[in-house]
């Protein structure tokens, strides 16, 4: 069930909200009605894959139990939960990549496996290594199972996030069934929710036609310079939307139930460098890597050093990239990334201040480069367009031009081939709205940390709602098949 | 004010919203596919509109006498009912539909079955694009069968452009269309079998360098294909429209629309290698088809096409109908059952010695 269908906003969800204040009244049944509540919400997709998630919370639990009461096996076991976790991961989503490559680079007919993607295994798995990690540093004590069970599979950040470590929620889930409902959550729950349902339904998919044309349509057309960056910053509004869009909802309902969820977004359109960029993009990711990657590495091996931190940045980068899915676009997301993200560090050892507006204009540069590999099905596609965006291609007038100019000026100026049929002055609106949102409106999280109620918010949060669901059109999240 | 409260109102209006919303649709008819066409809010054509659904469900609802009806996506716009009345002195509709998908399909034929009596076939035209699931444009919300369906067809961003534009033509801020019906005689004759007019056609057909024109712009431009991901939703959806027709003894002919050889040809044949693994899956589950991608005039010549590689013109038209009302001497199309099927594929692999589609054999 998407967050953004009637099913999941006028049945799941209010549905979970009445039997959540059921269950207050009676002692200790809040835990275990969210945790069947979110194993319905997860086997909604498929029934089959429920026993993977099964699986893996029981494994990873009694993994961390051993670890607790055992120190001398610590280290083993943390390497064997680790591995297992990796090697599911693996199976289910790298096997077919690996067996592919493996046969180009060594001429060999090995088949493909064909397996079911279980759906939100790169989000739980993350969850449980960081899990796995606290336990070995003795951050964790003592968990009941049904509290582990239901941090890893809270209906709100199952799917695609935002990734939440145990100490986010222990003491939330911990006081669920004590705690009475605070009402001010609920209704910012319902705000949040909007905000995200509005931001997915009336943006992001409104960019969805031209972006899916545009790079469709890259395998057969060399796109110019204005064209290839035009396509290339639509995805990058997309994807921001859709995915912000979709925390928020994800945020929305877990205020709705009283659980605070960490935040992930922090208006990162705005940033000035790219290492301030990630600090403000998929923050939980960011801080997964920060703290059980690159720490850990840096301080097991005693690798600190500016030349060392840099190449493990890098490398870490291009992983969390290829975490994202099993393609070569994926590794060099991260790959570019990782490599801006140390020159990045290398610029801040020069001590020289860049201006303000030029830091923002190439770390926007980078991420709408970046987002191509991301985005494209192919590398030749991804190549096709990063090329017009490198000026190979040529610079053209966009089509539209043409009926503009008089007649002898046309003749003589080269135009683009691009006619982005759903690209129209509609999403040119939009794209403009988009624009100011981005740059000029206040992040949800300063909504929810510095609320203050005036009486036209339920007016314009009630409309948002009512045309959002008008335009509700069931298209998937990007994050939906991470 | 408290915190219950303010959700309260803030549910209370979301309430209020909605209920005026069901209040303005009952008061200007929005829901009625009738109303919406005779108010004059569509024109009455089937040329690109994207209101198609609504225009055919309204010729379908309007018309009692149609025995024979065609369905499918847009390249079969071309195909003129007449010809069939011709040949079997009965009436018939061309209900094809743009970017139709089978899902679609089957909720027509459903409602026809509901709704109409002495129903003798149904001919539906079929291309990859008919097996995915991605909503082209609206449905009726009459012809939804489900309470769920008819409600968020119901509550719809594009019912509620139709209920301001309906107030505006009651309040006579703006103008409907219904002059411009009325205007074009040949439009009309058109409209209401569910005929789409080209004009070019007859503009090229007077003047040979139009023409030429096109066919030298179908043979330069850029011709992509994707693969399409077949949803299997389509393949149940096309079952059940079978055993529709069979359990109501109406007679049902599946094809598979001409495309340019470009087309064809188009990403490694990956339009012809996407089709034929669909034809192999529905003549082995379902019943046998005609397949017209067999490298044959209509494929070959360029002329033949409007204004695109799967759009063909009333002569190419001509011919697929003349095929198709004669099972027996068919001169065009291949008949495929799945015992001739490799026999088929071998024939055209044959023309074009694909390797790609030399696969399907073997598998």
């Amino acid at each position: 069930m998407l967050f953004s269908t009637i099913n999941y906003i006028f049945i799941f969800l209010p549905l979970i909200f009445l039997f959540f204040l059921i269950s207050k009244k009676f002692s200790n049944l809040s835990v275990i009605y969210l945790l069947f509540s979110s194993l319905f919400f997860y086997a909604f997709w498929d029934f089959k894959l429920l026993f993977l998630l099964l699986f893996s919370i029981i494994f990873n639990f009694y993994i961390s139990r051993l670890m607790i009461g055992n120190s001398n096996l610590k280290n083993l076991l943390l390497y064997f939960g680790i591995g297992v976790n990796v090697f599911i991961l693996i199976i289910f989503k790298y096997s077919n990549f690996i067996i592919e490559n493996f046969n180009l680079l060594f001429d060999y007919n090995i088949g493909l496996i064909y397996l079911t993607f279980p759906l939100a295994l790169s989000f739980y798995t993350i969850q449980q290594v960081a899990y796995l990690f606290d336990c070995y540093d003795e951050e964790i004590k003592d968990v009941k199972f049904t509290n582990y069970a239901l941090f890893i599979s809270f209906f709100p950040q199952l799917i695609s996030g935002p990734i939440v470590l145990y100490r986010n929620v222990s003491e939330q889930i911990a006081n669920l069934s004590k705690a009475e409902i605070d009402y001010k959550n609920v209704f910012l729950g319902i705000l949040i929710f909007t905000i995200g349902l509005s931001k997915k339904v009336l943006i992001a998919d409104s960019f969805e036609p031209s972006v899916q044309e545009g790079f469709a349509s890259a395998t057969t057309i060399n796109y110019d310079f204005i064209e290839s960056w035009l396509i290339s910053i639509l995805f990058t509004f997309q994807i921001y939307f859709d995915f912000s869009g979709y925390t928020d909802m994800a945020i929305g309902s877990a205020l709705i139930l009283n659980i605070i969820l960490p935040i992930n977004f922090l208006s990162p359109y705005k940033s000035t460098s790219i290492i301030s960029f990630w600090q403000k993009w998929h923050i939980t990711l960011s801080n997964f890597i920060n703290q059980y990657c690159f720490n850990k590495i840096i301080y097991k091996y005693k690798l600190i050093g500016p030349i060392n931190s840099k190449i493990i940045i890098i490398i870490i980068m291009t992983i969390a990239g290829f975490w994202h899915g099993p393609t070569w676009g994926y590794i060099i997301f991260g790959l570019i990334h990782g490599l801006a993200i140390s020159v990045n560090y290398f610029w801040k050892e020069t001590n020289i201040i860049l201006n303000k507006f030029l830091g923002w204009f190439l770390t926007f540069l980078v991420i709408c480069f970046a987002f191509v590999f991301f985005k494209s099905s192919s590398l030749e596609v991804a190549l096709n367009i990063s090329k017009g965006m490198l000026g190979f291609n040529g610079i053209d007038l966009p089509i539209i031009f043409k009926t503009i100019l008089p007649n002898f000026l046309s003749n003589s100026l080269s135009f683009a081939e691009l006619d982005l049929r759903s690209f129209n002055i509609k999403i040119l609106i939009i794209f403009v709205i988009s624009l100011i949102i981005v740059f000029c409106f206040k992040n949800t999280q300063s909504l929810y940390q510095n609320y203050k109620y005036k009486i036209w918010h339920i007016w314009l949060y009630s409309f948002l709602f009512f045309i959002s669901i008008l335009r509700l059109r069931g298209v998937e999240f990007i994050y939906f098949a991470f | 004010m408290n915190y219950k409260k303010k959700i309260f109102y803030f549910i209370s209006l979301i309430l209020l919203f909605f209920t005026t919303f069901t209040l303005l649709i009952i008061y200007t008819k929005s829901y009625d596919s009738l109303n919406l066409i005779d108010s004059g809010l569509y024109q009455k054509t089937h040329h690109g509109s994207l209101s198609d659904r609504v225009t055919k469900f309204y010729i379908l609802k309007k018309n009692n006498s149609a025995k024979h009806y065609l369905l499918g996506a847009s390249s079969a716009w071309t195909i003129d009912p007449e010809i069939i009345k011709k040949k079997t002195n009965e009436d018939a509709i061309n209900l094809s539909l743009g970017g139709a998908k089978i899902h679609e399909i089957e909720k027509f034929i459903s409602w026809i079955v509901k709704n109409k009596t002495g129903t003798k076939s149904v001919i539906i035209n079929i291309e990859p694009y008919s097996f995915n699931n991605l909503q082209y444009s609206r449905l009726p919300i009459e012809i939804q069968d489900s309470i769920g369906d008819k409600l968020s067809t119901f509550f719809n961003w594009l019912v509620l452009k139709d209920t301001i534009k309906l107030l505006l033509i009651e309040l006579k801020l703006i103008k409907p269309n219904i002059i411009s019906n009325i205007n074009n005689n040949k439009q009309k004759k058109y409209f209401d079998v569910g005929f789409r007019y080209y004009p070019e056609y007859f503009e090229r057909k007077k003047n040979p360098l139009l023409k030429s024109q096109m066919v030298k712009s179908l043979s330069m431009n850029n011709v992509d294909f994707k693969r399409i991901k077949l949803d299997l939703k389509s393949i149940s959806s096309l079952k059940r429209i079978q055993s529709i027709c069979v359990k109501n003894n109406i007679k049902l002919i599946l094809y598979f629309d001409p495309v340019s050889y470009r087309l064809l040809q188009a990403n490694d044949y990956e339009y012809l290698y996407s089709e034929l693994k669909i034809v192999k899956k529905i003549v082995n589950e379902i019943q046998p088809v005609y397949y017209f991608n067999n490298f044959n005039i209509i494929n070959n010549d360029l002329s033949f096409m409007e204004n695109s590689h799967h759009h063909y013109n009333y002569e190419a038209a001509n011919l697929i109908l003349d095929d198709l009302l004669d099972l027996e001497t068919y001169q065009l199309m291949d008949f495929v059952n799945n015992e001739n099927y490799n026999n088929v594929v071998d024939k055209i692999v044959n023309q074009i010695n694909s390797k790609k589609l030399n696969a399907l054999l073997n598998n």
